[in-house]
């Protein structure tokens, strides 16, 4: 099974994320994109579902891009999730080099089927942007 | 300073007195409470007909330290009026401080929490004590959005 890092500092919605995802996925969790951080340290995951705003010293769009700029982690599979709607947020999370967008509320159902269509596409597959 | 009775009509000032969100009280030249606003009760859940012919100092401490609220006194000596008083809402919730986009933020944080909730209850078959968490988690989140939007949104205070 393909792995997914679940970065919220919000349990509830970690619980939620985490329910949808577990058949499919082995799933690991972090409060904060420092935490993230550490963990990619030990282990890379193929994918991490990435809240924007988070407290600590890195917020998602910061860790995001540090992800795609790393040449051993720039393959992993980014989802930016934001309660910000804003669409200049979403260019810039494009511009960091996101591989997809979603907005809360989101449905966690159509994560599980973004991340499984996700993990099998190519590089050159396009992006999703919701 | 300004002095609104000249630049305003009357009918105008009663406008305004009726219809601001802002709850205010009238000391009348005997030293009582003479008049209260009707965004009064609903901000302060004191009714007017409790608070008519009070003494100013009685009024005064129905409010000291309220959780709430915080007064300020205006001498006025003016006509039947010595004073009035207004009160807006304390800075004791962190939701009173909230900026607006950041409050949206908050909606959209428990909007997602409820939505996800709701989504795997009615797609998933839970067993019954999964259910019941999910189900109780999901209220909570209600409740918070609720708080949300009365402490953020709404200056009618619930009783």
């Amino acid at each position: 099974m393909k792995k997914v890092l679940i970065v919220d500092d919000q349990p509830n919605i970690r619980w939620v994320m985490r329910l949808a995802l577990r058949e499919r996925f082995i799933i690991s969790e972090a409060t904060s994109a420092d935490e993230a951080l550490t963990h990619l340290q030990c282990d890379s995951p193929d994918a991490i579902v990435l809240d924007v705003m988070m407290p600590g010293s890195l917020n998602g769009f910061q860790l995001c891009e540090r992800i795609k700029k790393d040449e051993k982690w720039a393959a992993i599979h980014v989802v930016l999730v934001t309660a910000c709607g804003q669409v200049e947020e979403q260019e810039l999370g494009r511009a960091l080099g996101a591989n997809a967008y979603f907005i809360k509320p989101f449905s966690a159902l159509a994560l599980e089927r973004h991340l499984a269509d996700a993990l099998k596409m190519t590089p050159t597959a396009s992006p999703s942007w919701r | 300073m300004t002095d609104l009775s000249k630049l305003l009509p009357y009918a105008n000032l009663e406008t305004i007195w009726l219809r601001c969100p802002f709850a205010i009280a009238l000391i009348n030249v005997n030293g009582d409470v003479g008049a209260v606003n009707p965004a009064f009760e609903g901000l302060t859940g004191h009714s007017e007909t409790k608070l008519l012919g009070l003494s100013e100092a009685s009024f005064a401490a129905l409010f000291e330290n309220h959780p709430h609220l915080t007064k300020q006194r205006v001498k006025v000596n003016k006509d039947q009026i010595r004073a009035l008083y207004y009160f807006s809402e304390f800075a004791s919730s962190p939701h009173n401080t909230l900026s607006l986009p950041h409050a949206a933020e908050l909606l959209r944080e428990h909007l997602a929490s409820i939505y996800g909730f709701a989504e795997l209850l009615l797609s998933q078959n839970y067993d019954e004590e999964t259910r019941r968490m999910l189900t109780s988690t999901l209220l909570e989140e209600v409740e918070a959005l609720s708080n949300l939007i009365n402490e953020k949104f709404d200056n009618r205070k619930q009783n």
